[in-house]
């Protein structure tokens, strides 16, 4: 029997070669990014390093180990899903060979072994060259990161040597998991399938995959409704996930879904149109499964830009309505001169951005002792300091919250939500002691920028401040020359008005996110493009009985070629609509929350990044379905008939 | 076409098959189709039954149903002694290992394996992997003896469906299914064929065969016809010209 495994192995290897190649890849950014993950956690700055230095050093850290965070997490992600959608397939293209197979006398266990037997070899040879893979990845990756500015010049990850029975291991359990779904779908086969020439009808949609569609859609829907009330944080995140469970609902639903769309197409005269589309809505299994990985693909690479720019816009928007200034004057540490003391200022709320670490005092869980729970977790955040008066000022907002400020308090800021700080804590930088401080009520969003706390001046050294970026709001007196005030202003630093500050701002924040979007989504995109490859050609490779038949029939090879590449377009075609059908539930939750909580509905969609993927998507399934195609029509028809086996 | 004495049946005297009142639908309600209506068929030990009728008439469904791979709706299904009325899939598996073999019109062979492998496979399958001589020798049998190694695409139609045959046979089943074994081959190659078909109820096996072909039909030892799911009529013994006028007649009273 599993010598039967290994022989369908080498007869169908054009099926797995994008299994393979995706369990490589998968464990080797899995090991990579392990690998990486346990270098920046143990990762130390050079001796000799102030407290600021330290400080920026921990919040880049930080920065590293989500990147690094979110690649493993989304690697693994993709793996199973493209291994599993793969497995999927092969069980649908060998549903004759393995009915057969149950006719002679195999049972149900022994055609789950014989696939997961498959598993195991596929995981093994994969891991296999995933692990030197691995290290050539973990070469880009720390060099992607350093680019951009996650970690610095001098790093590099340390090689351990379990990593290799790990990924190993990895690698088989990658692939285990992707086979799962599909060898309960071999147990279902009715042994009369292998004799039914055409094979049954199939049944696009079952009660398996129309239960969990729909639970799928219900979440999707939860999301959308919910995110407004999760602040900005919580609702940018839920924005995402609503995009993905949708494009996961969709997927699961494309059965009926995908020929639906394609049913849009108008009636056309040309005999290869009418064939792409008759074989499209005949083969809704096949269509749906080379449609999925370009469904999520879409949803993936457009819902997460679209939520990021759209509520860092809301943000930055936010804050110029919750602030009062005339003028903003930036500079790197504080102001040679005070700026309070310039003739016709009113009002100039000087504020640093230091990266800080709390260390919430009390139990990890509420009302449990702390001998019992442990403590909290130490939490590395951006602090904004503040002269609580001024700054009441200048973000009106927050006056409550700040007004009362002495050097034993501190407020959240309006990034505190899920940091868990809890009602009070010692604050350090870069391991310089700022002693105890309770946290009072929280700064309003608009007020604070995303700063996790909001600290007095009186609290931070000055020597520290003179280090940091430092921003001044300055607003004037009415009989005030404005011109004058920015001269004077000038020699401070850089002075601009407010929507100008806030246009800068905008763009630095949104460079950073850019920057990890980039790493984590060239980590998607090269998914999907084996994910999609993969899918096209697995389903136009095991079609050269039907391309023999519809040349036997009259068409000339052009003709059936013409009809193959316009199926694998339209396919496509369906499948971007449905991406961009389940990225408009990201689109609908960002506006809506963005009006509920900022008051003006804000949405930023990056239109080149659509039209890439756009273009992308339809040349990549185009070009994949072609050159299938053409391999799968190399042999004359009449041989191909003869031996049908 | 040669074969088209009647031969007389080995003395087997236990029943091998009997189905009694066996109904089949397909569907449910207004548009159920009832494939098989109340047929009853007792097949003798060692005997050769075909079954013929026009397409659609459930002769597929006679086959299918007498082998456990589809269920009957009513009625009663006796296979070597044993019911399988209302056997499990895993009763079904073991009778299909240890019991009953199959000949298809379209071969249905594994692709992947050689000639050889294909034959192993239903003994490894039921955890008794014959060796290599048996298998050589099952091929000998039926005349591919050097065409163990090639695999089914590097074989002719009548090779391929030989290979079949070898496959069936290896785990010596009391009775063969075979639905339209000739039907995908030229004369010669259907003549091979059916003389290895008679060489296996000389063995002692007992055969049900669908066929369209009344040279195949005249091969075997008793002809049943069907219509409409009914059994309405059968012939032993008859030549192939005879098979043929009666399935004229059942066709024109459509
Ligand atoms: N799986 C099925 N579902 C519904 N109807 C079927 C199915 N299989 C066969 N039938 C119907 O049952 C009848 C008998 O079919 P079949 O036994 O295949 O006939 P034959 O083999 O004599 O051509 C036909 O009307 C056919 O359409
Ligand atoms: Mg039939």
């Amino acid at each position: 029997m599993n010598r039967l495994a290994l022989t369908g192995f080498v007869e169908r290897w054009q099926t797995y070669v994008g299994a393979f190649v995706t369990v490589a890849f998968g464990v080797g950014l899995v090991q990579s990014s392990l690998l990486l993950l346990l270098s920046v956690a143990g990762m130390e700055p050079a001796g000799g390093t102030d407290a600021v230095m330290r400080a920026a050093y921990d919040s880049t850290r930080l920065v590293a180990v989500t990147v690094v965070s979110v690649t493993l997490g989304f690697g693994a992600f993709l793996a199973v899903f493209i291994i599993a959608s793969t497995f999927a397939f092969s069980v649908t293209e060998r549903r004759r060979d393995l009915a057969l197979l149950r006719i002679i006398g195999a049972d149900v266990s022994q055609l789950r072994r014989m696939l997961l037997a498959e598993a195991v070899v596929l995981g093994s040879l994969g891991a296999a060259v995933g692990i030197p893979v691995g290290a050539a990845l973990q070469q880009v990756q720390t060099s992607l990161l350093t680019r951009f500015g996650f970690l610095p010049n001098t790093f590099t990850a340390a090689w351990q040597p379990w990593i290799v029975p790990a990924s190993l291991a990895m690698g088989i359990a990658l692939t285990l998991a992707g086979v799962a779904l599909a060898a309960r779908r071999a147990a279902r086969i009715d042994p009369l399938d292998a004799l039914r020439s055409t094979g049954a009808a199939e049944r696009p949609l079952n009660r398996a995959r129309a239960v969990s569609g729909g639970a799928l859609v219900l979440a999707a829907i939860a999301l959308v409704v919910t995110a407004p009330f999760g602040g900005l944080a919580g609702a940018q995140a839920m924005a995402m996930s609503a995009g993905i469970t949708a494009a996961l609902a969709i997927t699961v639903l494309a059965p009926v879904l995908v020929p639906a769309v394609v049913s849009l197409v108008p009636r056309s005269s040309s005999p290869v149109t009418r064939l792409a589309v008759a074989n499209l809505r005949d083969a809704t299994t096949r269509s749906a499964s080379t449609a999925a990985p370009l469904i999520v693909l879409v949803a993936l690479v457009l819902s997460q830009p679209i939520a990021m720019l759209s509520f860092g816009d809301a943000a930055m928007a936010q804050t110029v309505r919750g602030t009062e200034a005339d003028l903003v004057l930036r500079s790197t540490g504080s102001p040679d001169a005070d700026p309070r003391q310039v003739t016709g200022v009113a009002n100039a709320s000087t504020e640093w951005t230091v990266p800080v670490r709390v260390q919430p005092s009390g139990s990890a869980i509420p009302g449990m002792s702390e001998e019992v729970a442990g403590t909290p977790l130490a939490v590395t955040t951006q602090a904004l300091v503040v002269d609580p008066i001024e700054f009441g000022v200048a973000h009106p907002g927050a006056a409550g919250a700040v007004d009362g400020l002495r050097a034993g308090d501190a407020a959240p800021g309006p990034g505190a939500a899920g940091l868990g700080l809890g009602t009070g804590g010692t604050v350090s930088i870069g391991g310089r002691d700022l002693g105890a401080v309770r946290l009072g009520a929280e700064v309003a969003a608009g007020s604070g920028g995303s700063a996790g706390v909001v600290l007095p001046r009186d609290l931070v050294p000055p020597d520290i401040l003179q280090r940091v970026p430092a921003t001044t709001f300055v607003t004037l007196d009415d009989d005030a020359d404005a011109a004058a005030v920015a001269t004077e202003l000038g020699r401070l630093g850089q002075v601009t008005d407010l929507e100008t500050w806030a246009a800068d701002a905008g763009a630095a924040g949104q460079d950073q996110n850019a920057r990890v979007l980039v790493v984590v989504m060239a980590v998607g995109a090269a998914y999907a493009v084996i994910g999609v490859v993969n899918a096209i050609a697995i389903a136009t490779s095991g079609r050269r009985y039907e391309f023999a038949v519809a040349r036997a029939s009259g068409m000339t090879r052009s003709q059936s070629l013409r009809a193959a590449v316009l199926e694998t377009l339209l396919v496509g075609g369906s499948a971007i609509l449905l991406g961009a059908v389940a990225t408009a539930t990201t689109v609908l939750a960002v506006l809506t929350s963005t009006a509920h909580v900022t008051g003006v509905a804000t949405l930023d969609v990056p239109w080149l990044l659509v039209a890439a993927v756009a273009g992308g998507g339809l040349l990549l399934t185009g070009l994949a379905g072609w050159l299938t195609a053409t391999g799968a029509m190399r042999r004359e028809p009449a041989g191909v008939l003869l031996a049908r086996v | 076409m040669t074969t088209t004495a009647f031969e007389p049946a080995p003395a087997g005297t236990g029943t091998a098959l009997s189905l009694t009142g066996a109904t089949r639908i397909y569907g449910a309600g207004e548009t159920g189709v009832i494939a098989l209506r109340d047929v009853s068929l007792e097949l003798r030990q060692s005997s050769w039954t075909a079954v013929m009728g026009p397409s659609g008439s459930g002769k597929s469904t006679l086959l299918q149903v007498a082998a456990g791979l589809d269920r009957v709706d009513s009625g009663r299904v006796v296979l070597g002694g044993t019911d399988i009325t209302h056997a499990s899939d895993q009763e079904r598996t073991e009778l299909r290992r240890e019991r009953i073999g199959f000949v298809f019109q379209n071969f249905n062979l594994i692709g992947a394996l050689t000639a050889e492998q294909n034959v192993a496979l239903p003994l490894e399958l039921a955890g008794r992997p014959p060796g290599r001589d048996t298998v050589r020798q099952a091929l000998a049998l039926v005349g591919l003896g050097e065409r163990a190694t090639h695999r089914p695409r590097e074989l002719s139609g009548g090779q391929q469906q030989r290979v079949a045959i070898a496959r069936a046979m290896i785990t010596r089943p009391q009775v063969l299914f075979a639905d339209e074994p000739t039907g995908a081959l030229d004369s010669a190659a259907a003549r091979v064929v059916l003389e290895l078909m008679r060489e296996m109820t000389r063995s002692g096996q007992t055969i049900l065969m669908v066929t369209h072909d009344p040279a195949a039909a005249a091969a075997a030892d008793e002809t049943v016809f069907l219509r409409d799911g009914q059994l309405i009529d059968r012939v032993a013994g008859a030549d192939a010209t005879t098979i043929a006028s009666r399935l004229v007649v059942l066709e024109a009273r459509r």
